[in-house]
């Protein structure tokens, strides 16, 4: 069957009024569950996967196709419009996305969110329609040691999260990978740094940690200066008016789009990373090529453009393993992959050969999720929107409870919530101390991968000495390049002033 | 007490606590092989740079504030953790962690709803009736959202709060 054949088949599978009406149904329902903190992107797939039970194997993996782009796409209304990342792969969306909604562009912050969203779904589904096979067996020559490399590059980021608190926030960073630690280790699986508590024996949660940080911190700090909330277009009445960039704007931010839509969703097929690392290494890496990354974190569509086109993009990126060779990318791909394995259908290479349906009807699939889901959101979003309306005293306290249910769901354990407030009081602790929360979040997002990637590369290299190990490591092109890039991109910040100082004084 | 102060209270504190940790995690994880990354290194290699930004910041702290000719204030600490405690936002934090602490024994639909009442009676609501319905609207609104019609088992509570919380769930089917 060729290309056009299989797009033709892929369309007609999706295209029918049944599916379409299926398929709103999933983005709306994946839009919402997005939108809820605490309801995370595999939790909207599993959800979803009881109205599958009726669908045949191919309508099935359609839908949850859309609820799963959706999802990710909702996690950026509530992290625009109320500060709290709906999903944690939408956490770097609130270091532009909150600052614009506070200056009263929330409509357009929306805007690049949604329309950046799309871009990065659709370029990832037609990555994944044309190269499948080839993207996949360049996935799997990654080992460890370049999957430490790719995660050590989104730490990266730490030198200029906060370039006029550089020390701040590498303490900052630093500690978020230090409390990664806590728990079982990751290879020997004895308990660490638990102090004897078997509630420290899983480790710091990082969904509790994050939502207390961003959201508990936040109605703190309204709590002690009171201001009013403006996330609209100035009516006031808690409308949003999601109104696009004009096309300078667009312009400005191309190669943002394009850079990050390719690198999320390469980091999208790579097996044990995600959406999450793919937004934080696509902002970091933007904040770093920018020529003013100072205007990064103030309210800058690029910031937004690039973490939500990255998140997108890897959504795509993890289905090219699952579909190619039955490895599930993430975990919303494993429970889809649990879900088509329930139908019957043997997932592996052999798929796509027998039945490249499957291939097509996915594409098809995210491409008419990811168009329908823009207008889907945009009604969403006005409905969040108009809570803003409601006066602090009632919202304040119920943000705080819809993070205390958004750090409950995860496990359901009341440690969580008690993790949450604690972090919550902490990042505000933080915030007068002019700590980076951002950067203790990414330590501990990245610290747990970034440690078992390295220790698993060091156990593979067998050298004779230790010393001898690393350079083994770094002796791989691909970690070796990686690497080096991540070390000028960790210096730069740091000797950049101490170049424009010299350059100044020789002016003098 | 200033900023200054605090974060240097701060940065302190941390660099005692990562202390501890350094020499607790060498001392209770097994010894490693020399020719594979320990349990203990990696943790120990994080804390030694931490220690060494940590040493940078508080040595700036210092000295920024000998530049700007600002004591630390240490003596004035008394009094103003004495306003602290009477502020608003201890009171809020302390309002957050007892909710975080009483949400099991009490249950989602008891601790929301007194929560609600509390934190909005402290961010200056002084309309009752308002207050009173609002909260008990969006408990209710929250917990048949997430426990009803999402499936999040959100806790019941135990004793009387349990029986009466088994009793809302059991009153929404029949709506």
């Amino acid at each position: 069957m060729d290309l056009g054949q299989l797009l033709v088949s892929g369309f007609s599978i999706v295209c029918t009024p049944k599916m379409l009406v299926m398929m709103l149904a999933a983005i709306i329902l994946g839009v919402i569950f997005g939108a809820l903190p605490g309801v995370s992107a595999t939790m909207a797939v599993a959800l979803g996967v009881p109205f599958t039970y009726s669908m045949p194997a191919v309508e099935g993996i359609a839908f949850l196709v859309a609820i799963y782009c959706a999802s990710i796409t909702g996690g950026g209304i509530t992290a625009i419009l109320f500060k709290i990342p709906g999903v944690p792969s939408s956490a770097p969306t609130t270091f532009d996305g909150y600052p614009m909604a506070q200056q009263g562009q929330a409509g357009k912050a929306l805007g690049v969110s949604l329309v950046c969203s799309a871009i990065g779904g659709m370029f990832a589904a037609l990555c994944m329609f044309l190269l499948s096979p080839q993207l996949t067996q360049a996935a799997l020559s990654f080992g460890p040691s370049e999957l430490f490399a790719i995660t050590f590059m989104g730490l990266s980021i730490l030198t200029c999260l906060d370039s006029d608190n550089i020390c701040r926030t590498i303490i900052s960073g630093l500690l978020g990978i230090f409390l990664a630690c806590f728990g079982i280790d990751p290879l020997l699986g004895v308990p660490r740094l638990t102090f004897g508590s078997s509630l420290l024996t899983s480790g710091i949660e990082m969904i509790p940690v994050m939502i207390g940080i961003f959201a508990v911190t936040e109605v703190l700090k309204q709590t002690q200066k009171p201001k009013t909330l403006k996330a609209t277009d100035g009516a006031g009445n808690g409308s949003v008016n999601t109104s696009l960039p004009t096309f300078k704007e667009w312009w400005e931010i191309k190669w943002i789009i394009l850079r990050c839509a390719i690198v999320g969703t390469i980091v999208g097929i790579l097996p044990g990373a995600g959406a999450t690392i793919a937004s934080f290494l696509c902002y970091s890496m933007e904040v770093k090529m920018a020529k003013h990354p100072e205007r990064f974190g103030t309210g800058y569509i690029g910031g937004i453009a690039a973490s939500e086109t990255a998140n997108n993009a890897a959504t795509g990126g993890a289905m090219v393993p699952l579909l190619s060779l039955g490895i599930p990318g993430g975990n919303a791909a494993a429970i889809m992959m649990s879900a088509l394995t329930l139908k019957g259908v043997q997932m592996g290479p052999l798929l796509l050969v027998n039945q490249p349906d499957y291939l097509a009807a996915t594409f098809a699939s995210m491409a008419i999720a990811n168009i329908l889901m823009v207008f889907v959101s945009i009604a969403v979003a006005k409905v969040f929107a108009k809570i803003l309306s409601i006066p602090y005293s009632i919202l304040g306290p119920t943000i705080i409870m819809l993070a205390t249910i958004g750090s409950y769901a995860t496990k359901s354990a009341i440690v969580d919530v008690q993790l949450m407030a604690i972090a919550g009081i902490i990042g505000f602790v933080f915030a007068i101390c002019k700590f980076n929360s951002a950067a203790l979040i990414l330590g501990l997002v990245l610290g747990t991968l970034c440690e078992s990637n390295l220790r698993r590369a060091v156990t593979i290299a067998n050298g004779d000495t230790l010393m001898a190990e690393f350079i083994y490591l770094l002796k791989r092109p691909i970690t070796g390049i990686i690497m080096l890039v991540c070390v000028i991109m960790l210096l730069l910040p740091v000797i950049k002033p101490l170049f424009s100082k010299k350059k100044n004084k020789t002016a003098a | 007490m200033s900023h200054l102060t605090l974060e240097l209270i701060v940065n302190v504190l941390l660099l005692a606590f990562g202390i501890f940790c350094f020499f607790y995690v060498g001392a209770t994880m097994p010894a490693s092989d020399p020719l594979e990354l320990g349990a203990e290194q990696w943790p120990q290699a994080v804390l030694f740079l931490m220690f060494l930004a940590l040493a940078y910041n508080i040595f700036r702290i210092i000295k920024t504030n000998r530049a700007n000719g600002i004591s630390f204030g240490f003596g004035g600490i008394a009094k103003e953790t004495a306003a602290f405690f009477k502020s608003k936002l201890f009171v809020a934090m302390v309002i957050v962690m007892v909710m975080a602490l009483v949400l099991e024994y009490l249950g989602f639909l008891f601790t929301c709803f007194l929560f609600m009442v509390a934190y909005g009676l402290l961010l200056g609501e002084r309309r009752i009736p308002v207050l009173v319905l609002s909260a008990l609207v969006i408990t209710l609104i929250l917990y048949i959202g997430f426990s009803v019609f999402l499936g999040v088992m959100l806790p019941r509570g135990y004793g009387i709060f349990r029986t009466i919380a088994l009793a809302v769930e059991g009153i929404i089917p029949t709506f």
